[in-house]
């Protein structure tokens, strides 16, 4: 050993105690997984998806995929995949939708929001930076000559001839060709041109998000050159489904014109609900029959696809067009879990590779500090595994590597590998155990997601169909007597005229023989002072008004009130706490919800494990879980939650056995 | 002075302009696309209308006048705009749903004017006249056959067709599985034919479940008779050989009895779908 060497080894043990390659089991984000990629696992069904994609764009048509397999075999992984061969030489436009939180007849709208969301990074600053505007330059470059830059009335020209000529191959044979879109995009394209050094974004920002399906003022629109409506007063947003479906198209084609292939992927889809799976598998039917140049991607365990096509969920022809292609995802054979394991162990080592020690190890042993004793012995016996499975075991190994090099000095450590690690025998928990490590599994699983949100506040955009989306879902999970709240209703959005002034209607009974008190709760996250006066109003001229309502808004848009605003919530809170209340939940408000919902909806999808025994692992169901949050309080811990559901009504049932879990699940 | 429309009343008239609307951007889409049932079109334009919104919105003076269905208030009848009368009498699905009208348990093959009769009375001479034609080109669509009987055509779904050969495996019942392709049922399989048993049974069941190479070890244990302890060693090999491969029961509607029993527990999964390795 050099002595130069020392202060580098230190440092690897350093590493090796401090760290863990093969903590993360799961892949939260598309662009996660390039570090780790290995290329030859799934290789052929990523082939085959891509193949797809390519025959989308070549004969400008929709496709629909389906990848599907167990939980933990890589499916998310595969779109991380895609996303990055989107992102190579700009070759597409990948648009990762998960979790999506909206009531079924809000889905396209949630989806476009989605996508316009990806495509402008959540409409950050400066919008040149954004993918929106990268496509439609792409597509301008095919219209426009090389040589000196142009200028704007060359832009303009350049742009009707591609309008024109994107009419003339429009997919739809101009069915859903809508020029509207067109000149907004183009509006959108100078507004963010960085010549103007930003100070076209707030309308650039405008034209987003009228594609996005939000309301704008009306006098916003001829902001924008909409076309004049029947009604000036009222307020501006795409009509409906079909208008929506035409943007969609729009962006397909655009994308097309730019060279660039546009895949929508939907993750974990069987861990919605029934409702919003109609209701999505039906719009892509029809946006697939529609536009081109498009790939749709649906993921999901195999079995719980089936079964909604089987109960009718999925209709026989959405389904031929949403899974047009089946592509299965299998578990992995020993070569390929040894280069998994090498594709993890590559980025912890390479600050080390140079150190003499570490390169020694490594050539006696490739998969050097995990061992390859240690991988025959743990999977010798198996004829294939979960990729999911195989970082658990390798995860667990590397802790008892952590705990022995803890006892002893590295080098003696390093000296005796690789004996040191090796695990003792551990027996099966028994069910109070896997309570508790359902309670510990909870625990993390929450607080991963909640410090992932926010390293990431894009995952949680301000939008309020969204938020609803997370407070029903909670609610759902609390219809069971062990709260004063008795039963609660979403309230239908009209097809014509004006909505209800609340979202929801929730009944709250204190005692068993005491009054029941009406609360109506309206989400509002608005941008304009409008449709804030418009609510208000609506609240204040309700026909049978609730003994309570509650306004939820997002703190990150706070109310924009005018003055009529301002008296209108003023008369409002002068009926006291106790018949008018606003609640602002703040980002870390919105990401505990979204935590709670989050470990119930892995549950749900079959996708949250706890371990039994080293190596046997065994799903939590989503009663499980949600009987989890209920014994730690965790729905009241939440302020919202807390003033929806009242105090407990039934004392909170401490070390419930995980029998009685079962059946309380089995009643439900 | 004309009164304003309430509420609900104007919800049915935006939806059956919504039904006008649709059906228009459908006819523009192709043949492929229109006509189109009656509750494929309500699907398209706003599927969570309710139904007595539906069924107010489709007797709507103005869209009763623009439209044609094959057959009034049938929710799976094809509609078009009454100007395409011609296209809905050729269509397909106007022949298709018309045998589905017209067949029942004893009788499945009918003559053309036996189909007219079950069609509305605009579309019964197009219809006609396009099915004659249809015949003498032999275009009909691939899910119908016909043939004649004392000189006359007679109509039929292929799916109605009974062969010599064991019921087809696409067209049996979905929730029995079919017996087992060589052993008789309760006898026990000589382990040597397991691998053609079990190739065979997984196939027949697979395309009974839909083609999704995806079979629930309940059924193949059924279909291939052999003991627990043989089946399973048996089925290991083929594994092992990379023929087939197993995954885990984990839907979200939990596990019956049933399934638990016939599943094979590996690492404390339970290993309950079968799927042939296609590389």
């Amino acid at each position: 050993m050099t002595t130069a060497a020392l202060p580098a080894l230190d440092a690897f043990f350093d590493r090796l105690r401090a760290g863990n390659p093969f903590l993360v089991n799961r892949v939260d984000r598309p662009q996660a997984v390039a570090r780790t990629d290995v290329p030859g696992i799934n290789e052929a069904a990523f082939r085959r998806v891509l193949a797809l994609g390519q025959q989308a764009r070549a004969e400008n048509r929709g496709v629909g995929v389906v990848v599907w397999g167990e939980a933990g075999v890589g499916k998310s992984h595969l779109l991380g995949r895609l996303a990055g061969w989107a992102a190579q030489d700009r070759r597409g436009v990948h648009v990762y939708l998960h979790n999506l939180q909206a009531s079924p007849e809000r889905l396209p709208r949630t989806v476009l929001r989605g996508v316009l969301h990806t495509l402008t990074r959540g409409r950050a600053a400066p919008l040149h930076q954004s993918t929106l505007y990268g496509i439609l330059v792409g597509a301008l470059k095919t219209e426009l000559r090389a040589g000196a830059p142009p200028t704007w009335p060359q832009v303009e020209a350049a742009y009707r001839r591609l309008v024109g000529r994107l009419a003339a191959e429009d997919p739809s044979q101009g069915v859903l060709f809508d020029p509207t879109v067109y000149d907004v995009l183009y509006r959108f394209l100078r507004e963010a041109h960085p010549s103007l050094q930003g100070r076209g974004d707030t309308l650039a920002d405008l034209a987003v998000r009228w594609l996005a399906g939000e309301v704008l003022e009306p006098a916003e629109a001829p902001l924008l050159g909409l076309p004049a409506r029947p009604n000036p007063d009222a307020p501006v947003a795409l009509a409906d489904n079909q208008h929506v479906k035409q943007v969609l198209v729009t962006l397909t084609q655009v994308a097309r014109a730019a060279g660039r292939l546009c895949l929508l992927c939907f993750d974990q889809v069987d861990n919605l609900d029934e409702d919003q799976v109609r209701a999505l598998t039906r719009f892509l039917h029809d946006l697939l029959d529609s536009a081109g140049n498009l790939l749709v991607v649906t993921t999901g365990v195999q079995q719980t696809l089936l079964g909604f096509r089987q109960r009718g969920v999925i209709t026989e022809t959405s389904w031929d067009r949403v899974a047009q292609f089946e592509v299965p995802l299998g578990r992995l054979y020993h070569a390929q879990g040894w280069e998994l394991l090498r594709a993890r162990l590559r980025p912890f080592l390479e600050p080390f590779r140079g150190v003499a020690e570490v390169e020694q190890r490594l050539r006696e042993d490739g998969l050097f500090p995990l061992g390859s004793a240690w991988f025959e012995q743990r999977v010798g016996q198996l004829l294939d595994f979960r990729p999911r499975d195989l970082i658990g075991w390798a995860c667990e190994r590397w802790q008892r590597l952590q705990d022995s090099l803890g006892a002893m000095p590295g080098r003696l450590w390093l000296e005796r590998w690789p004996e040191e690690g090796e695990a003792a025998a551990v027996g099966t928990l028994s069910q109070p155990e896997q309570q508790v490590a359902i309670e510990r599994a909870v625990r993390r699983r929450m607080a991963e997601r909640k410090a992932h949100c926010l390293q990431h506040r894009d995952l949680l955009p301000a939008d309020e169909d969204r938020l609803l989306g997370l407070v029903e879902a909670a609610l759902g999970q609390c219809r069971n007597g062990r709260y004063a709240l008795q039963d609660w209703q979403r309230v239908p959005i009209p097809k014509v005229g004006p909505r209800e002034p609340y979202d929801l209607l929730l009944d709250q009974r204190a005692a068993p023989d005491g009054p029941s008190l009406r609360f109506g709760v309206r989400v509002l996250v608005a941008d304009h002072g409008r449709t804030v006066t418009n609510t208000l109003q609506r609240i204040r001229e309700a026909s049978t008004p609730p003994g309570r309502v509650l306004l939820v808004t997002d703190a990150r848009r706070p109310l924009p009130l005018g003055n009529m605003g301002h008296e209108l919530l003023e008369e409002l809170r002068g009926h006291g706490d106790q018949a008018f209340r606003t609640v602002e939940l703040t980002f870390d408000q919105l990401a505990d919800l979204d935590a709670l919902e989050e470990v119930v909806r892995l549950a749900r999808a079959g996708d949250f494990e706890i371990e039994l025994a080293p190596g046997q692992r065994r799903p939590v169901t989503e009663a499980e879980v949600a009987a989890a949050h209920h014994r730690e309080g965790r729905y009241l811990a939440h302020p919202l939650l807390r003033e929806l559901l009242g105090a407990e009504a039934r004392p909170a049932l401490a070390a419930v056995p995980v029998d009685s879990l079962r059946q309380e699940e089995d009643t439900h | 002075m004309a009164h304003k429309p309430s509420k609900k009343e104007a919800a049915i008239v935006e939806l059956a302009e919504g039904f006008l609307r649709v059906l228009q951007t459908q006819r523009a889409l192709g043949a492929d696309a229109y006509p189109l049932p009656v509750q494929r079109l309500v699907e398209l334009t706003d599927p969570q209308a309710p139904a007595a919104q539906v069924k107010k919105a489709l007797n709507k003076r103005r869209f009763v006048q623009e439209t044609l269905a094959v057959r009034a208030k049938a929710p799976d009848a094809p509609i078009a705009l009454a100007a395409d009368v011609a296209a809905l009498a050729a269509s397909p699905l106007t022949l298709e749903f018309l045998l589905r009208q017209a067949r029942t348990a004893a009788t499945q093959a009918f003559g053309v004017a036996d189909l007219k009769k079950k069609a509305a009375t605009k579309l019964q001479k197009p219809f006609q006249e396009a099915l004659t034609r249809r015949l003498a080109e032999n275009t009909l669509p691939p899910t119908v056959g016909w043939v004649s009987i004392i000189g006359r055509p007679k109509l039929f779904l292929l799916s109605d067709l009974r062969t010599g050969a064991a019921q087809s495996a696409a067209g049996g019942p979905q929730t029995a599985p079919p017996a087992a392709p060589t052993p008789t049922t309760g006898q026990a399989l000589a382990v040597p034919d397991f691998a053609t048993a079990f190739d065979a049974a997984f196939d027949q069941l697979d395309r009974a479940a839909g083609g999704h190479n995806f079979v629930s070890l309940v059924v193949l244990r059924q279909a291939v008779p052999v003991g627990r302890e043989a089946f399973d060693r048996e089925l290991h090999e083929l594994r092992r050989a990379g023929r087939y491969r197993l995954s885990a029961a984990e839907g979200r509607h939990g596990i019956s009895p049933e399934e638990r029993e016939a599943a094979v527990t590996e690492e404390g999964s339970l290993l309950l779908f079968v799927s042939r390795s296609r590389t």
